[in-house]
């Protein structure tokens, strides 16, 4: 009997213990693939639209095609305004490695801006320019000096500016200016004087500047 | 449970019955005109049962030959030719047991007690660590239940790190890799009771998700014993045990808690046993929780921790039989240093040049983004055989570890990195009976692994999903000749990963690979006189390349790292990352390292001295090489690709001891280590510096006759890093000032931190069944940073800590 009890307690254990090892060898499975994702970190186009009231559009692309890669940023295009209009700017930021159909049927990659717009709070754009390239806003932009004028079109909820949209009048002539853009993430730390130098940089790009 | 009651035996009575009962001699010798004609009989019985044991080794001391117990644990032993001699009884699962014949017994049973009860009245002689073959003759440190139990809130590397050559590299306070003689990571295994901890091991920022209050001992082996536990040894083995499941043991427990004010942290444990002459069980649970800790000067902000751990074993004891099972539950939640994230060049340098981080914000328990939400489970079972022929060992194992990264991001609130890693392993292995002296022991190996990207990070799968599956076979002896033993072993294993990953357009890339590799190790243990002790070992060991160090792709805080086959060369010497390359294209060798490290140890019975040199060789070494700064839409970054190189580690630990009169002790510390990439002559990030300690010990007369006092005073001097290379401010880089180039040295994006001094004071007390410690970390408050801490680019490492804990035993 004793015996007997003995080795029902053996084969109890050695079937407990083999199920422990088999139920994991049954899904093991080879062939899994990392699920597909909508990457919405990254940004490979960045398009400045500047559009003038009697119609003019002025685009100036930086782009870095193949993302995460080794491949540089390039900068395509040089901004060039005419002297004394008005415009008022957007800016785009698209990954094109996504190819990605979201509801409004884009399929020109992933908008990364709508994710900017609904994080309005947390993110601002600041501008620095050569000086005197605008009449509207004057001096050289807000990196600098957060206080300095820029022409926000847009704000957050909070009432503060956010800059995928915003207003200038190009100044006099300017043959090799530049014109800086920063996208900063102030995750918590977006306030009234919250410069460019708080929070993480989402882009730093630098166009150059032709006003004639 | 008639029988559990009725063959009760408490562990101290079974222990103090390992001396002579009966005993049976027959002095065959009538006269000694025949100097060999001595005869010996006797019997051998377990301590407890008083069952006999059968197959049992009874030696003569210094003599070739030995005889087996029969099946009733009957012996004889003829033509012995003294009349008083030691004989040496041993038997698989039992501790062997030395006993001395004179004339003047007539009688003899030997009486063994298991090897698994608990060792507290024993006094262990020869410096055993209890591992088994193949791994005595390479230097050890062992740091035990007592020492460990009054620092459940720290982590594994931390508890480990008083030991000569060993330190922690870490990503904050709470990511903490153990370091051995200058190499960490997937050059250091971590052995989780019995299996490799399976991890998700690869980068600087992943620690082993093992809770402290689970492990009854750390055994850190610094020689590459990779022949005994497999790959990635290269540097040396963390070999953490649970609970012994002893059988024979009152209903005990402990019941414990903890108070520190740095974090103002706190740690409840609790844990039970219970042992009987065939079963036992364990069952304990822990819990811990920090605030943000704080440097002298201000708070670190996000640097608060919290874990559960539960555990529970039990231990089936039938005749020849053991059968054991644990399981361990590990679940944290570790916040990162708030000041740590940043953008760019120009934020990094911000982050950098500042005295303090630039996010400080008021104490707080809440763990925000970044941070690592891990979970662990791990459940081993083992079956024993004690056979005819020698121990057959059964084990299997199977590991679910989960993980989730948090990062500063638009999509904060989901994972950056959620995987599950599932691991398996079975090994069975037969100890064979002694012959002529030559121990040792065969055995094979399966081990798999399958990782898996959990969907919903928002980002491109950064590790891809693979499966691992490796064979191994093994052989270890041992020779043990007088006062030398030579220890010889081998191992192959043969390793096939299957990988799927996707590119940032979501396109699918697959490779399948494999590694086959022989691992050999030879060794030395000898006494050369009664107090010098010297052993040798040269063991190679390998590994195969991680896959982060294969696949890894883009931007890594403020670099781009491409791993081995995300990149290439063309002809023309540019380098390209446009396709994934696999093994055909561009074949890989594995990491193989030969490691020889020698120990003398000289002792007397009031000091001390223990000498340690090592020389580690690894061959195609994986390091991060500096290619060039690339323009992002984030500004300039400076690109760096996973390439091999040959590297060399010299180095030299020394630890002195003196008992003083009266109950004081101190002991001297030392660490040295030298390492080079030598095929580029250059430095190699992220090496110890060299380290000084001094440790005083005190104990005077127990209070009032009853409370037992210790006090312990430790210094340590670090000194700042020589050996690091040079320094790239990342305003440099992201100003176009520094040029890198392909074949351009490692750098470092800030200089070594100067040398510190620092000061722990605690006592450690006991007063019956109660004892605690009070104690102080940083006792002068020392503002320094520490050049292995990841976070030293960003903030001072905490400041003073009054840690206060107090358990009670029953």
């Amino acid at each position: 009997m004793k015996k007997y009890n003995v080795l029902v307690k053996f084969l109890f254990f050695i079937s407990f213990v083999s199920s422990l090892f088999l139920t994991s060898c049954d899904k093991d499975d080879d062939d899994d693939l990392p699920p597909e994702e909508n990457e919405s970190e990254l940004i490979t186009d960045i398009t400045l639209t500047f559009s003038s009231n009697d119609g003019e559009v002025v685009t100036a692309l930086a782009e870095d095609p193949d993302g995460e890669g080794i491949q540089g940023l390039e900068i395509k295009d040089d901004i060039v305004l005419s002297v004394g209009k008005t415009y008022s700017l957007s800016i785009e930021a698209i990954n094109e490695l996504a190819e990605h159909d979201d509801d409004h049927g884009h399929d020109h990659g992933y908008d990364v801006t709508e994710e900017i717009l609904e994080e309005a709070d947390d993110h601002q754009v600041f501008f620095g320019f050569t000086e005197g390239a605008f009449s509207n806003p004057a001096g050289d932009g807000n990196i600098d000096n957060p206080s300095d004028p820029v022409n926000y079109s847009d704000q957050d909820s909070n009432g503060r500016p956010l800059g995928l949209s915003s207003s200038w009048t190009a100044g006099s002539g300017i043959s090799n200016g530049s014109f800086r853009v920063v996208l900063k993430h102030q995750q918590g730390m977006k306030s009234v004087s919250s410069g460019v130098n708080v929070g993480d940089t989402d882009f730093d790009l630098t166009f150059r500047l032709i006003v004639r | 449970m008639r029988l559990i009651s009725t063959l009760y035996i408490n562990i101290r009575s079974a222990l103090v019955a390992v001396i002579v009962l009966t005993a049976f001699y027959t002095y065959a010798g009538a006269n000694n005109l025949d100097s060999c004609k001595y005869e010996l009989k006797g019997r051998v019985i377990d301590a407890a049962s008083k069952q006999p044991i059968p197959y049992a080794n009874i030696k003569v001391e210094n003599a070739v030959a030995g005889v087996t117990t029969g099946d009733d644990g009957h012996f004889a032993i003829k033509n012995l030719c003294h009349n008083q001699c030691n004989l040496i009884c041993s038997c698989v699962g039992y501790q062997p047991t030395v006993y001395h014949i004179d004339n003047y017994q007539k009688d003899i049973t030997i009486k063994l007690v298991e090897s698994s009860f608990e060792l507290e009245e024993v006094v262990v002689q020869d410096k055993s660590s209890g591992l088994g073959d193949g791994v005595e003759s390479m230097a050890l440190n062992q740091v035990t239940k007592k020492d460990i139990s009054s620092k459940i809130s720290q982590s594994l590397g931390e508890v480990i790190s008083g030991i000569q050559g060993v330190t922690y590299i870490s990503n904050g306070n709470n990511v903490q890799l153990p370091v051995i003689h200058g190499l960490y990571g997937n050059r250091v295994l971590i052995v989780n009771n019995g299996v490799k901890h399976g991890f998700q091991n690869w980068g600087l920022d992943h620690s082993p998700e093992i809770s402290l209050s689970s492990i009854d001992r750390i055994t850190v082996l610094k020689g590459a014993a990779s022949v005994k536990y497999g790959p990635e040894a290269l540097g040396g083995v963390v070999i953490v045990e649970g609970n012994p499941l002893s059988l024979f043991q009152k209903f005990n427990g402990s019941v414990s808690t903890g108070y520190e004010t740095n974090g103002r942290g706190y740690h409840v444990n609790a844990e039970l046993n219970q042992g009987f002459d065939r079963f036992s069980y364990y069952l304990g649970g822990s819990y811990i929780e920090i605030g943000d800790r704080r440097a002298p000067e201000y708070n670190l902000t996000n640097t608060g921790k919290e874990e559960i751990a539960a555990n529970a074993g039990f231990h089936y004891h039938i005749s020849n039989w053991h059968f054991k099972f644990r399981y361990n539950f590990t679940d944290q939640d570790l916040g990162l240093l708030r000041s740590s994230v940043f953008g760019n060049g120009d934020d990094l340098q911000r982050a950098i040049s500042s005295p303090r981080p630039l996010i400080v914000n008021d104490f707080s328990y809440t763990i925000n983004e970044p941070s690592q939400a891990t979970k662990h489970h791990l459940a081993v079972s083992t079956v024993d055989w004690h056979s005819p022929i020698g121990n057959f060992s059964l084990r299997l194992s199977k590991q679910v570890n989960s993980r989730k990264e948090y990062d500063v991001r638009r999509n904060a609130d989901l994972p950056i990195i959620n995987l599950n890693l599932e691991t398996e392993d079975a090994r069975i292995e037969w100890k064979h009976l002694s012959l002529n002296q030559l121990e040792g022991s065969v055995g094979l190996q399966y081990f798999i692994q399958d990782n898996d990207n959990i969907a919903g990070t928002g980002v491109t799968a950064f590790i891809p999903n693979y499966n691992t599956r490796r064979w191994s076979f093994f052989l270890i002896e041992s020779l043990i000749k007088e006062k030398t033993t030579y220890e010889l072993g081998l191992r192959m294993d043969r390793e096939y990963n299957s990988v799927r990953g996707r590119v940032v357009d979501q396109s699918v890339f697959r490779n399948e690979y494999s590694f086959s590799n022989v691992t050999a190790s030879l060794g030395v243990l000898t006494d050369i006189t009664e107090k010098i002790h010297f052993r040798s070992n040269l063991s190679s060991s390998w590994r195969a390349p991680n896959i982060a160090e294969l696949y890894s792709f883009g931007q890594h805080g403020f670099k781009s790292i491409y791993g081995l086959w995300r990149y290439y060369e063309t002809l023309e010497g540019t380098f390209k990352t446009d396709r994934v390359l696999n093994e055909e294209e561009k074949s890989i060798r594995p990491e193989k390292g030969y490691k020889w490290i020698s120990e003398i140890e000289v002792s007397s019975p009031k000091t001390s001295l223990v000498a340690t040199i090592y020389a580690n060789y690894i061959e195609n070494f994986i390091f991060e090489r500096p290619l060039a700064v690339v323009g992002t839409v984030r500004g300039p970054m400076p690109v760096f690709i996973y390439d091999q190189t040959n590297a060399v580690f010299f180095g030299a630990d020394l630890t002195y001891s003196h008992d003083l009169h009266k109950n004081w002790e101190y002991e001297w510390g030392l660490s040295y280590l030298w390492s080079r990439n030598i095929d580029d002559d250059a430095f190699l990030i992220n090496q110890p510096p060299i380290n000084i300690s001094y440790a005083l010990n005190w104990s005077p007369k127990p209070l009032f006759d009853r409370v037992d006092l210790t006090f312990d005073l430790k210094t340590t001097y670090t000194f700042e890093q020589y050996q690091s290379p040079r320094t790239i401010a990342p305003e440099e880089i992201a100003n176009g000032s520094v040029e890198i180039t392909s074949d351009d040295e490692i750098f470092d994006f800030k200089d070594a931190p100067q040398g510190y001094f620092l000061a722990d004071l605690g006592c450690s007390w006991s007063w019956e069944k109660l004892s605690g410690r009070v104690g102080v970390q940083n006792l002068l408050n020392t503002s320094y940073r520490n050049y292995l801490n990841q976070m030293r680019y960003f903030a001072d490492e905490p400041g003073r800590n009054f840690l206060f804990s107090i358990q009670y035993k029953f």
